[in-house]
């Protein structure tokens, strides 16, 4: 299938910082994809050039469309939050759905009052004089009523409280997507995105360092844990990651040899907050035991 | 349709306040005083009192005159006019003689004779404008007479009121015997006024506006022209009133939804920067001066209703009818509307530069907009000596003014000269500052495309 978003060789320099530096990847249709890694790697300069919202060299084509060129015709396909909490405060309930409703061809008035029904939130009422909770799930109820190829959600989530954000997950799973659908979510926060992801990319100091479907991270990447008399034998076995536990230490390994593994100790598949610090900030001295 | 609509409604959600409600609290505040202010006069505290055609105002309050009284210091003025008119006629007769144009032709003849003595070849030709003196004589004279028989008229009106008064008192001077106006000589024979008396204080009004109504040009009751004055006022008023909310939203439109990090929702609906930038141009001159116009026309149409109350309450020879068929109401403000729109393209520059800087400005789109100019202007004096960039600008900023004529409009436009129609249209500033215009907005939607994240 035609992938939703093809990009080859991105690059983006501010001044001396190479934001972003020679990333490619392919997004296919119908998955949902985090783009995660740490303050400034470079994932909302990514976002932003796939959102046509500035500039970025190299071959960038999102639904077959150059995004900054074809930002309009873009956005009828593409929706986008990104960052909550951003409406403007002058606008009240009604006029921001009234504006969606008249500008965007694909949007879905009747859906998005349907939503909005759902929450406390009242039609007549300022955004300013909402909470910050109530503001994004306004957002959230304009934007899933727009039936778009592709969802980009930069920190989607940020200062919410956890009541909210798992809302947030479920009505994005439950309401809007769909096998035609493709969500691209940014965050920082691995761990509550970790259940409804397809496909996981890491992203660290402008350039690509983990692209992975979530099926494959069991067989790509082991995790074991190892007493202090197998170290050396595990360290032969070049494990990606070491950090320390009671009484031992987790190594990480990638495409590493299972049979051989097993002889060190049970076998695991990594969370991905492990999986992120391995790749992100990789240890592999065994700490205070040598 | 409604994506080209509804980002216009938008501006007006985001300055409701200014776009909505600032013009028509205004109006209503003026409609509020100008109500207040017949109801005061109906109730008798305050005293403005017309008779006739005529508008006098006498600030003395119904407490220090009976009515009475009034009629009586009425009539007084009454007198004196008339004693200035007969005045006047009696000056009419004097300055128009065959003696002057004789007095004339000595006195050339003086002046020939001293030039020859003094050797200067120069020769003095008196042509003659042939002028009727009778004739002026006449027409002037019979004018004045009728005057004289107006006030005559009032004279004697007034003194069958006081001869109706309860508490009668004889005025305190004796009505002059009317002169009776008659064919051309007449006027000479007219009785000398007598001088007014050094003691005698002259009471409030000092002065009688006459308004002549010719009977060949119809109505042209000065009280109407200045009911189109107050008309053309309101105009102007709201003019003025909609450019400062024009520069003000001009300044802050793309300043502020960059502030307040908004810019990524609006991004996020598919509408081009091209079609803001040119909504928010088009708001800004076009919506907001006929916003101004329509309520300049509500406020007019309530004082020219307030006005024919007015009339058919107090006046007694204009009739309401008379206002309602002398008012331009809405001549006056279409034709300000267009003077608008000629305003609008002529100082479209001014205009798109105010939205570029609020499209780049880091900090304060006023100081852009105001400083780089500026020190240009400065710099220029210095160096060059001249103010050639003062005067390209100064040229095209608008302004509002109300002159002696009653014609309002925006100053610099009307000051460029270049008022009529088809002169504006084909005048070479105007299309160069078009092009100007088009390169500034330009550049605000290149910024809005490529730098808004600054």
């Amino acid at each position: 299938m035609e992938p939703i978003i093809q990009a080859r060789g991105l690059a983006k320099r501010y001044g001396n910082h190479q934001a972003l530096n020679q990333v490619s990847f392919d997004i296919a249709p119908g998955r949902i994809v985090g783009l995660i890694g740490p303050n400034g790697a470079g994932k909302t300069t990514a976002l932003k050039g796939i959102l046509g919202l500035a500039e970025v060299e190299g071959e960038l084509s999102v639904l077959g469309m150059n995004p900054v060129k074809q930002r309009r015709e873009l956005l009828e396909q593409v929706s986008f939050i990104a960052d909550t909490a951003i409406l403007p405060r002058w606008l009240k309930v009604s006029e921001a759905v009234e504006y969606a409703a008249s500008v965007h061809p694909k949007f879905n008035r009747a859906k998005a009052e349907a939503f909005l029904a759902k929450t406390k939130i009242n039609p007549k009422s300022k955004i300013s004089s909402l909470s910050k909770g109530m503001i994004t799930q306004l957002h959230l109820s304009l934007i899933m009523a727009i039936d778009s190829k592709l969802l980009v959600l930069d920190e989607p989530t940020l200062g919410l409280d956890i009541l909210y954000r798992k809302q947030f997950y479920t009505s994005l799973l439950n309401d809007y997507f769909d096998a035609e659908k493709t969500i691209l979510i940014t965050t920082h926060q691995v761990e509550e995105v970790e259940t409804i992801l397809t496909d996981l990319v890491f992203i660290n100091d402008g350039q690509l360092v983990l692209n992975v479907a979530m099926e494959d991270i069991a067989e790509r990447f082991v995790e074991v844990h190892i007493n202090k008399q197998q170290q050396d034998q595990a360290a032969a076995l070049k494990p990606i990651h070491v950090s320390p536990r009671l009484g031992g230490h987790t190594a990480i390994f990638e495409n590493a040899e299972r049979a051989q593994l097993e002889a060190l100790g049970s076998l695991h598949t990594p969370s991905i907050t492990d999986l992120f610090v391995a790749k992100i900030q990789p240890n592999v001295a065994w700490g205070h035991a040598q | 349709m409604n994506n080209y609509i509804t980002p216009i409604k938008r501006e007006f959600w985001e300055f409701r306040g200014t776009f909505t409600w600032l013009p028509v609290i205004s109006a209503a505040l003026i409609s509020l005083c100008m109500i207040a202010a017949l109801a005061l006069y109906a109730s008798g505290v305050i005293n403005y009192s017309i008779t006739d055609d005529d508008f006098h105002i006498t600030t003395d309050s119904h407490k220090t005159h009976s009515h009475e009284e009034r009629l009586i210091i009425e009539r007084d003025a009454l007198v004196e006019a008339r004693k200035d008119l007969q005045q006047a006629s009696d000056e009419v007769h004097q300055r128009f003689t065959e003696d002057m144009s004789v007095d004339i032709e000595k006195e050339l003849d003086k002046a020939q004779k001293e030039l020859d003595r003094q050797g200067i070849d120069i020769t003095i030709k008196r042509t003659e404008l042939r002028i009727d003196h009778g004739k002026i004589r006449e027409e002037v004279g019979r004018q004045i007479n009728r005057e004289i028989e107006r006030i005559d008229t009032k004279i004697a009106r007034i003194d069958a009121e006081l001869a109706q008064q309860p508490m009668h008192r004889v005025p305190p001077v004796a009505p002059v015997a009317p002169a009776a106006p008659a064919a051309d000589g007449a006027i000479a024979d007219a009785p000398e006024p007598a001088a007014p008396k050094a003691s005698e204080i002259r009471r409030f009004p000092e002065t009688v506006t006459v308004i002549e109504r010719s009977e060949d040009v119809g109505f042209t009751d000065d009280n109407i022209e200045s009911v189109n004055d107050v008309l053309t006022g309101f105009n102007a008023l709201f003019s003025g009133l909609m450019l400062m909310v024009s520069i003000y939203y001009l300044l802050s439109c793309l300043y502020t939804d960059r502030k307040d990090n908004s810019i990524l929702f609006w991004k996020s609906m598919p509408v081009s920067e091209t079609q803001q930038v040119l909504t928010k141009l088009g708001v800004a001159l076009v919506a907001l001066p006929t916003i101004a116009s329509l309520c300049a026309l509500v406020v007019g149409i309530v004082f020219v209703i307030l006005t024919m109350l007015y009339v058919a309450g107090y006046a007694a020879s204009t009739s309401p009818w008379d206002i309602l068929m002398g008012v331009e109401l809405f001549s006056v403000a279409i034709g300000h509307w267009f003077t608008a729109m000629g305003v609008a393209l002529w100082s479209l520059p001014f205009f798109a530069w105010l939205i570029f800087c609020s499209a780049a400005a880091k900090r304060s789109p006023f100081m852009l907009a105001i400083l780089p100019p500026a020190v240009l202007m400065i710099a220029e004096e210095i160096i060059f000596d001249s103010n050639l960039l003062l005067e390209l600008v100064s040229d095209r900023i608008p302004g509002i003014a109300v002159d002696d004529n009653g014609f309002s409009g925006y100053v610099r436009f009307s000051e460029s000269g270049i008022s009529p129609l088809g002169e504006f249209i084909a005048s070479p500033a105007l299309w160069v500052g078009l092009i100007v215009a088009a390169g500034i907005t330009y550049a605000a939607i290149w910024l809005r495309n490529n730098r808004y994240e600054i």
